[in-house]
């Protein structure tokens, strides 16, 4: 039953999210302009970042305010559930639209004798997975606290800080604040020998801290159409 | 349903929670141990000084390495490539490698870094073997990323010297 409810969400956010016109539209044309890139530049482009922050903005922001969310939460549904489905589907999406552009590109360069090592595109596309999925994290953490799309505009405008700031704040602290808004791993400078586990660590401990913060201010939130 | 069996839509997430304390432990821990085994200075890799004349005259493009003690990204530079078995060998089969340290306050330390602009650290310059235009990566986004550097730097071709015009009537003057 649980399950059952976990994939009807999860499938319902991909219809909202990928059949849009526009932000499919949207997804397209990126990805089609970071195959060509791939052709220009002779090595592989990762479209992961933008389509992340279009498929992934606002999506508890954008159900509060659009009033869906009140509805949803009349129902024996779980909330905990409801945030791990929303971090799931965009995380799912994003990974497989990125691993098809990352695909398209290495066949393109094959095609012009450019080829790619298999090995290479198949840890572009787990290092694109992790970040999809770390992003998303963080996203869905600020997208329960701010409404619509201020989520996306929140974690721009917050990782611009470490850019302007690292000469006062210290290199240290902007690496760690990059670290929680960006978290990734790197397939060969994690797993190969000695494997990096403070890398490890530092990602999985950045994704359940956002989720877990995201779970528990989803179980405060006090909905109804009178609150907006 | 009957009253009171109803389940609470908002339970604590208790798994989650613990799954996130532990993980936070652990990457404190392996912070902490990280930075108190940090790697061997200078990692696998046979460095050179700034002012080791014969670092340009091996036929070989030199790889000058722009990095401080208290730069961490340089730090995580030298623990992931420089300390990193296969990454070493590639460089020292293929390069000259000279490391240009910012607490390196020599002349020839100080003429590499005007020479080469360097504003930001860490900067790796890969300076051709004969007259081509140096590449260079600043910043480190990780192994990978250093690595393709390495190799495309190798890939590129080198430019060729234009022949050189008659010089007829040289020996009449």
């Amino acid at each position: 039953m649980s399950f059952a409810v976990l994939r009807a969400l999860i499938v319902a956010t991909w219809r909202e999210r990928l059949l849009r016109p526009l932000f499919g539209g949207l997804c397209l044309v990126f990805c089609f302009s970071e195959i060509s890139a791939a052709r220009l530049t002779h090595e592989l482009q990762d479209p992961v970042l933008i389509l992340t922050l279009l498929i992934g903005a606002g999506s508890v922001g954008k159900d509060v305010s659009s009033g869906v969310l009140p509805l949803l939460f009349t129902r024996p549904l779980v909330r905990s559930r409801y945030v791990l489905a929303k971090w799931l589907a965009v995380g799912s999406a994003v990974t497989v639209l990125t691993a098809l552009t990352l695909l398209g590109e290495a066949l393109v360069l094959a095609r012009a004798d450019l080829g790619v090592p298999r090995a290479e595109v198949t840890a572009a596309i787990f290092q694109s997975a992790s970040t999809v999925f770390g992003i998303s994290s963080v996203l869905v953490f600020f997208s329960v606290l701010l409404s619509s799309f201020a989520d996306a505009l929140l974690w721009i405008g917050l990782s611009v800080v470490p850019q302007i700031g690292h000469r006062f704040v210290g290199q240290r602290i902007a690496e760690e604040w990059q670290a929680f808004l960006y978290p990734s791993l790197e397939w060969s400078a994690t797993f190969d020998h000695p494997v990096a586990w403070f890398r490890v660590f530092s990602y999985f401990s950045t994704v359940t801290l956002c989720l877990c913060l995201a779970v528990l201010a989803v179980n405060r939130k006090e909905l109804s159409y009178a609150s907006g | 349903m009957r009253p009171g069996s109803a389940v609470s839509t908002r339970g604590r997430p208790t798994v989650l929670l613990v799954l996130a304390a532990v993980l936070l432990i652990a990457r404190v821990g392996t912070g902490i141990y990280d930075a108190r085994h940090p790697p061997p200075l200078g990692g696998l890799v046979k460095w050179r000084a700034p002012d080791d004349a014969a670092a340009t005259a091996e036929g070989k493009p030199v790889l000058y390495d722009f990095s401080a003690a208290w730069c961490e990204p340089c730090k995580r530079m030298e623990r992931e490539v420089f300390a990193n078995p296969e990454s070493a060998a590639l460089i020292d089969a293929s390069y000259v490698a000279v490391r240009v340290a910012d607490e390196d306050q020599s002349a020839a330390a100080k003429a590499l870094r005007a020479r080469h602009r360097v504003d930001s650290l860490p900067t790796l310059v890969v300076q051709p073997a004969g007259e081509g235009e140096p590449r260079r990566l600043e910043g480190y986004a990780g192994r990978g990323s250093v690595r393709s550097f390495l190799k495309r730097a190798l890939e590129a071709k080198q430019p060729t010297m234009p022949p050189l015009p008659e010089l007829e009537g040289r020996d009449k003057n």
